[in-house]
């Protein structure tokens, strides 16, 4: 298969049951299957990676480990618990958040700092050649939060935030930071028509 | 210890968001996980919310670097598969009885990773975080396991524990107070065979504030006692000093 940065139509737009039915085979241990599963999640796991983590060396290698980790751990997915993209996403978005926050530890990076230089990265999502629905749907659900719920939610999402270092950089109360996170999930939730 | 963290859960269902977005510590994360085969309403809602934040990471799909592909296939051919759970061992966790103790080695644990992890992050250095992340979600895992046997391990003035569990075929060493050595020496870990044997099972040196937690190489199944020794810098194939701790895995 031959892909070019600006004609590939990566393959996750792909149906959520063929990735939960090909994840299934993966733990029984086939690793055929596991390679087709690997040509239609490998775009978006990279993809939300480098939005995350940013250096593009870096996303490789969590991308890489995130696939491998796909691979090991199909045996506990459960698909009673959920798509088996969301699984996997869930996955990415886990390991992401470990890599930036080992990094901020060791580069001592304080809360202020984040939020002093946060801006939500949509140009940067523009450069990726296509703006499809999926990211349109996306930014205008995130466009419908309110101030403090956005910005919670993108705090935690996309800088890999706890819902402490949320508060404390908001300057809220803990209570309220877990309630603007969570209002601002279910109001994505209900504009996205997430059904789980 | 701080009873409203470990002991209150009134509020725990307020995490399901906080969970979901991955805006949790080590400990939450676990407290919620522990809290969640017993809640269905957390499980409904959770199932939603996942599904809603995999929406916002599907939207910034991108290529993948041409080499990934075989590079992950590669790794895969000499990756074996976790074993899977079963519903049996969700309710085994959920009613263990001796969460007291576990809680204090995850505390532990993520004291030791924290402080392993402030070692300082340059563009070198980065093959050792990432190594340190692989290592602390090994040790996790571990704890985390349903199976998971903790063994006391003294050491002269600090303290260590053995975490193993037979599901993840895995076992770490968590220890605290452990005393700073010269440049020049590492501590090894053996793992001794029932005659006697002992193979080399991975070096290591305690962060900053004396803490480690450390993964246990080898054969467990064939490993008798755990030992750890001072050897010189890079580590020896067999023990050149008496073990400064030890203990029975039998």
């Amino acid at each position: 298969m031959t892909v070019t940065p600006f004609d590939a139509q990566p393959a996750t737009a792909g149906d959520a049951d063929a990735i939960t039915r090909l994840l299934l085979l993966t733990a029984r241990g086939d690793e055929a299957a596991f390679r087709q599963l690997y040509d239609q999640v490998a775009g978006a796991v990279y993809g939300l990676v480098k939005r995350i983590v940013r250096n593009p060396a870096q996303s490789e290698e969590v991308a890489q480990e995130v696939l491998v980790e796909v691979w090991r751990l199909a045996t506990r997915f459960d698909p009673e618990r959920g798509t088996g993209k969301t699984w996997i996403l869930t996955l990415a978005h886990r390991r992401a958040v470990d890599r930036v926050r080992s990094s901020q530890a060791a580069t001592d990076r304080d809360t202020r700092y984040g939020v002093a230089n946060h801006e939500p990265d949509h140009d940067q999502v523009s450069d990726e050649a296509q703006v499809r629905l999926e990211q349109r749907q996306v930014r205008r659900a995130l466009g419908e939060l309110t101030e403090v719920q956005r910005t919670a939610v993108e705090l935690a999402y996309y800088k890999g935030f706890t819902h402490q270092q949320v508060a404390q950089t908001l300057d809220i109360p803990l209570g309220t930071a877990k309630t603007r996170l969570r209002d601002g999930l279910i109001h994505l939730r209900d504009a996205m028509g997430v059904t789980s | 210890m701080n009873s409203q963290t470990f002991n209150d859960d009134t509020d725990i269902h307020l995490l399901v968001a906080a969970y979901a977005l991955d805006a949790v510590d080590d400990v939450e994360r676990a407290r919620f996980e522990r809290h969640l085969p017993a809640c269905e309403s957390c499980r409904n809602e959770l199932a939603e919310m996942a599904a809603t934040v995999a929406r916002i990471g599907a939207a910034d799909e991108s290529a993948p670097p041409a080499g990934m592909r075989d590079a992950v296939m590669a790794s895969v051919a000499k990756t074996p598969q976790a074993l899977p759970r079963t519903h049996m061992t969700d309710f085994a966790e959920a009613k263990r009885p001796n969460r007291t103790v576990r809680w204090l080695s995850v505390a532990a644990v993520a004291l030791a990773i924290g402080s392993v992890g402030a070692v300082g992050y340059g563009y070198q250095q980065h093959q050792q975080v990432e190594s340190i992340t692989a290592q602390s979600t090994l040790v996790t895992s571990v704890l985390m396991a349903p199976d998971a046997q903790l063994r006391q391990m003294p050491m002269g003035s600090a303290t260590s524990t053995i975490v193993m569990s037979p599901s993840e075929g895995a076992a770490v060493m968590v220890a605290s107070n452990v005393p700073a050595l010269p440049s020049d020496q590492v501590y090894e870990l053996w793992t001794v065979t029932a005659d006697g044997d002992a193979r080399p099972a991975g070096t290591w040196t305690p962060g900053t504030s004396g803490s480690a937690a450390v993964p246990i190489e080898g054969d467990l199944a064939t490993t008798a006692a755990v030992a750890v020794t001072v050897e010189p810098a890079g580590g020896s194939a067999k023990p050149t000093s008496k073990p400064i701790a030890s203990v029975s895995m039998a």
